[in-house]
């Protein structure tokens, strides 16, 4: 009995014996899976506990231009930041925050609960730009309110403001699909990319790595001391082929030219248009206006809905790059293009004479020319320097529809130049029978190869496509592809990518046939259709060659061109100029370029041209099927020809100084150093009407032409009527006032620094 | 009383293990506390020296009862039942309260934690109480459940959940050791079932209260998804993973701990001080330690095996039970295989009455052990 007991007692002891050893496995077990398993994520895990990261947000990349002049850079900004989960965790300090930056604190804990619970233990930027004042606020509250900071970080800053902006573009906050396509790349949430331009374009360079430093932080969010820092690398500057001063000399020249023609013209629609410069030698773009424009610097730290929103509404479309993005037709600048296809298909030659009556029918349909009195007997250099209709109607019956545009896509025309820049360029339209046949019509009329030879109709280019064509009549067949980047580097001047000019494609014209077009082009600068914006202008030394143009643009006022190059004989720019609703490309846009070929070859102001010499050949036609968007028109009909414009539209140009009321963007200035005229300016602001007395008196050869009209006068035809009597009626007393567009223009920029 | 043999037999390995333990227990106190709580007193050594003090305390209980006897008269056995309940019954009345529970007598500088107190009184009057009744009678089962009852249900009021689970285990491991045949378990059991059931459809059919508090549920809770509430009850269970963890194999070194330096983990130098031990000594120095812990409940339950008579064995068996479920415990929850409980690391966490009692603990086991043959004598 006693033995039994015992003997069970022993069995008892057994079973403890065997628990603990079990117990202690089981633990010891454990152990091994907490420390040796998975102890390096559980050590990872502690140090993330007390290291908070803190990012340091690395500046981007500068834009200079090809002088080394700074474009676009950064400035240092002020924002508070906040770890969330110590925030939620205080309701005290959220309410602190709340009413210090403005926001409801369920505005705040809100956007706390959509971060990654990781995220909310890390420094989180609630507010960007904050003042000073706020600032201190802040950092004196730092002590009771732990994980709140203000962090010093750099923002882009567009010291140009409005200058380029279609050119730079701007950055914004990541959206949700780029954050799809790019987290590879190290990109996170509230980080901010290029949206446009530049700054979209070559996002990967100017960027740069963001550094970091991480704080030993203790449970309530205090910092005990700094652990680690990780620096930042800024990003990578670029180079630009872009020469500010010419950038600067363009945008005052179009904005300016926009108001005067606006005051005093009855173009009073003119809001929108371009500038392009390049050299044809290479390709490179060395300035590019796109008006109206934006300023990409709203888009920097706290962006105002109200002013954003008011852009993106503007029908003008502000944030269209029109140089890339916009398909123009492009009226009588397009005359080259049927030209050179007349001319290498041999269906003419040099020596051939047309007659000009001032109108003809095609067919049954009536085509005019915009002199209505004819141009009488000319040849094909005439023909061009003229802008006359009569010939290239002429020429486009031999060479046809297909001719044309066989010649419009060798120039370029119809598909993208190849220019690197964010939003891409469209390719635009050259239209034959073979496209109408496939999207709208199967049937082609004769008048519409008619409208194609002058640029009217189914064809849509872009500027730049544009001045591609005239680069490619300037140096003879070489496409060059356009580039404005030469030159990508580190901060310390390390290169890392560096561009050169680049030939894409190379036609071959017959050297008869470039010496003819450039001929004609030459012409119509120094006598036919942009004589007189050019009044004055030491074409001897600087040989001009370009075309005016003006397409007609259903329920709109006409659309002015100006493509040119110069000098003629060796081109080393082009420029293209194109303003919506300014008019005949005489009055519209030739003064414009006018203007930068002055900035470029360091001319003195000598002369302004007249309002009565800004004329330019008259609409192609006045059939009203073709006043409906061209694009669009079904069968032209033969409509009663004597529909014309009203002929009271013709108003007088008012005398009004234009630069008194613009006062364009003084901040731009910088670079006017070259322009001697500027020196004046100082003077002429305070007083700006005796400031046009000394003018004239310099220059009292200009006044002549004008009283005696220049010879290239010719008034559209729609506007015959009224046509020569506010000229001569305003040409005598009345130099100033037209000289402003041009002349006058260094007023203004004098105030800039 | 006095007699030379005794410190000629004492079990000098046992004495050796534990005086490792309560070092390592100072150390990493000192440790978890020297940069920041201790701070608050102006000390560093703040806790360190009162828990020195409670070692010394400790050391004399040991003396005590080496030199003087486990075996306690009718008189004696009666009054330390009759102290255990005054002071549990005290603590409900005029105990400070501490994170819920009413479970400290203060008296000036020192505070008193009657329910480490009765683990020791309740051992050593149960012990009594099993090895002179016969166990496998209605009456003899009966006076058991009856000297354990009024004990736990005072501890069950403070409310301390851990303590009272520490004192049923210690409670029925002597049921077992005493001799109580299975089959009265298997009883047992289906008893407690049918309480436990009872009171679960009085609850949801009658709205009668349970007997557990809400955050004894919500800690279960977290025990099953300790993602349920990362910042509440789960956080300091996911902070005592990390910090065991991440102590890797060698350990952060001496005063390297992060977890708890920084704050991350809470009650770091009392239930969560194995997290913080983890951190610095990393597995090199934890198995060290369990394997201190194992020789410590070996030891007890082969003592238990040599004590002379059946109540020495009843003393060292529930002593073991409770080391063990300490042990147990404690590290299981620090590494999330048992549920979160207010149950200290013995000889470690930081308690002056869990010290002292459990250093007398060990003066106990010594004394069974030295008398285990009268030959000696």
């Amino acid at each position: 009995m006693k033995e039994q007991v015992l003997r069970s007692l022993e069995r008892r002891f057994k079973f403890f014996f065997i628990l603990i050893i079990l117990v202690f496995a089981v633990l010891l077990a454990r152990l091994w899976y907490l420390q040796i398993v998975h102890g390096e994520k559980h050590y990872a895990e502690s140090l993330g506990n007390f290291g908070r990261q803190i990012r340091i947000a690395a500046p981007r990349g500068n834009i200079y231009d090809r002088h080394g002049e700074l474009l676009v850079s950064n400035r240092f900004s002020h924002a508070v930041s906040v770890v969330p989960n110590d925030l939620l965790k205080n309701p005290e300090a959220l309410a602190f925050l709340s009413n210090l930056l403005e926001i409801p604190a369920e505005e705040l804990t809100g956007r706390f609960e959509k971060l990654r619970s990781s995220e909310r233990e890390q420094y989180v930027p609630v507010k960007h730009d904050v003042s000073p004042e706020v600032i201190g606020r802040v950092l004196e509250a730092r002590l009771d309110f732990p994980g709140v900071t203000v962090e010093k970080y750099p923002v882009r800053s567009y010291p140009l403001g409005e200058v380029a902006a279609h050119l730079f573009g701007h950055i914004g906050e990541i959206n949700q699909e780029e954050l799809a396509k790019m987290r590879g790349l190290g990109y996170r949430l509230g980080d901010l990319i290029g949206k446009m331009g530049l700054e979209k374009t070559y996002e990967t360079y100017l960027r740069g790595t963001d550094g970091f430093r991480i704080l030993q932080v203790d449970s309530v969010g205090q910092h005990l001391q700094v652990l680690e820092e990780i620096g930042f690398a800024p990003g990578q500057n670029l180079r630009l082929t872009l020469d500010l001063e010419l950038q600067l000399e363009a945008e005052k020249a179009l904005s300016e030219h926009l108001v005067w023609l606006r005051e005093n013209t009855e173009y009073t629609s003119a809001r929108s248009g371009v500038v392009l410069a390049m050299d044809p030698r290479s390709g490179a773009i060395l300035a590019m206006v796109s008006y109206p424009r934006f300023d990409p610097n709203i888009f920097v730290g706290v962006t105002d809905q109200e002013v954003l929103a008011g852009l993106f509404q503007d029908p003008l479309r502000p944030f269209t790059n029109r140089v890339t993005r916009e398909g123009y037709m492009p009226g009588s600048t397009f005359k080259p293009v049927t030209v050179i296809a007349a001319l290498e298909e041999g269906v003419t030659g040099p020596n051939q004479n047309f007659i000009c009556t001032g109108m003809d029918r095609v067919h049954g349909t009536l085509f005019k020319c915009w002199k209505q009195e004819g141009h009488g007997v000319l040849n094909l250099v005439e023909g061009l320097a003229y802008s006359c209709n009569m010939v290239l109607a002429e020429l486009s019956r031999e060479v046809g529809p297909e001719g044309i545009a066989k010649y419009a896509r060798l120039l370029g025309f119809g598909s993208s130049t190849g220019l690197e820049l964010h939003p891409l360029e469209i390719g635009g339209l050259v239209g034959d029978p073979d496209y109408k046949r496939k999207t709208r019509d199967p049937r082609w009329y004769p008048i519409e190869t008619v409208h194609l030879s002058v640029g009217q109709g189914f064809i849509q280019v872009t500027p730049l496509q544009l001045a591609q064509a005239f680069m490619v009549i300037a140096n003879g067949g070489k496409h060059y592809r356009p580039w404005v980047v030469q030159r990508i580097e580190t901060v310390d001047g390390r290169v890392v990518k560096e561009f050169s000019p680049e030939v894409t494609r190379e036609i071959h014209l017959k050297p008869s046939t470039l010496e003819l077009v450039r001929e004609g082009l030459e012409k119509a600068v120094s006598m036919g259709t942009a004589r007189g914006a050019f009044w004055g202008f030491p074409l001897d030394r600087f040989p001009v060659a370009g075309k005016t143009g003006t397409a007609q643009i259903h329920g709109k006022e006409d659309f002015a061109f100006f493509a040119s190059y110069a000098p003629a004989d060796q081109p080393e720019l082009v420029i293209l100029v194109a303003v919506e609703e300014g008019g005949s490309g005489s009055l519209g846009a030739a003064p414009v370029a006018r203007r930068l070929y002055e900035a470029y070859f360091g001319l003195k102001r000598r002369a302004a041209p007249k309002r009565e010499l800004l004329t330019d050949e008259a609409p192609v036609e006045k059939a009203p099927e073709e006043k409906k968007a061209p694009v669009e028109k079904k069968v032209p009909v033969e409509k009663a020809p004597e529909e014309k414009k009203t002929p009271e539209e013709k108003k007088v140009p008012v005398e009004k100084a234009p630069e008194e009321k613009k006062a364009p963007e003084e901040k731009k200035a910088p670079v006017e150093k070259k322009a001697p005229v500027e020196k004046k300016a100082p003077v002429e602001k305070k007083a700006p009407e005796e400031k046009k007395a000394p003018v004239e008196k310099k220059v009292p050869v200009e006044k002549t032409p004008v009283e005696k009209k220049a010879p290239v006068d010719e008034a559209p035809v729609e506007k015959t009527p009224g046509e020569e009597v506010p000229v001569n009626e305003s040409s005598a007393e009345e130099t100033p006032v037209n000289e402003s567009p041009v002349g006058e223009a260094p007023v203004e920029e004098t105030p800039a620094e | 009383m006095w007699d030379r043999r005794l410190l000629r037999n004492l079990d000098y390995q046992l004495l050796l293990v534990v005086l490792f333990l309560v070092t390592m227990g100072l150390l990493t106190v000192y440790s978890a506390t020297r940069s920041n709580i201790a701070l608050d007193y102006g000390d560093p050594y703040f806790f360190v020296k009162k828990q020195l003090a409670s070692v010394f305390l400790g050391l004399l209980g040991m003396v005590f009862v080496v030199f003087f006897d486990y075996r306690l008269s009718d008189l004696a056995a009666h009054l330390i039942y009759l102290v255990n309940l005054a002071l549990l019954a005290l603590v409900l009345f005029f105990g400070s309260q501490v994170s819920g529970a009413k479970a400290w007598l203060s008296f000036g500088v020192f505070s008193l934690q009657p329910a480490e107190l009765s683990k020791l009184f309740l051992i050593l009057t149960l012990a009594r109480l099993l090895s002179e009744k016969d166990i496998n009678t209605f009456k003899g089962l009966g006076l058991a459940f009856l000297h354990l009852l009024p004990p736990l249900a005072l501890i069950l009021l403070q409310p301390d959940f851990g303590t009272a689970m520490v004192f049923v285990f210690f409670f029925f491991v002597m049921l077992y050791m005493a001799g109580l045949k299975i089959r009265y378990f298997i009883w047992i059991l289906a008893v407690i079932l049918i309480l436990v059931a009872a009171m679960v459809v009085a609850h949801y059919v009658f709205g009668a209260p349970l007997p557990i508090k809400d955050y004894q549920i919500n800690r279960l809770l977290v025990f099953i998804d300790p993602d349920r509430d990362p910042a509440g009850g789960g956080w300091s269970v996911r902070q005592a993973v990390i910090a065991v963890g991440s102590g890797r194999f060698f350990g952060k070194g001496l005063f390297q701990n992060t977890q708890g330096q920084l704050g991350f983990l809470p009650e770091k130098h009392t239930d969560f001080i194995f997290g913080v031990f983890c951190e610095e000594w990393g597995f090199f120095g934890a198995f060290i330690l369990l394997g201190f812990y194992f020789f410590l409940i070996w030891r007890s339950l082969r003592i238990a095996q040599l004590a002379k008579e059946k109540y020495g064995t009843l003393v060292a068996v529930g002593i073991m039970a409770v080391f063990l479920v300490h042990v147990l415990e404690n590290i299981g929850m620090n590494m999330r295989i048992m549920p979160v409980t207010g149950i200290p690391l013995p000889f470690i966490s930081y308690g002056g009455s869990a010290m002292t009692v459990n250093i007398i603990f060990i003066g106990l086991l010594e004394s069974i052990w030295v008398r285990k043959q009268k030959i000696l004598f």
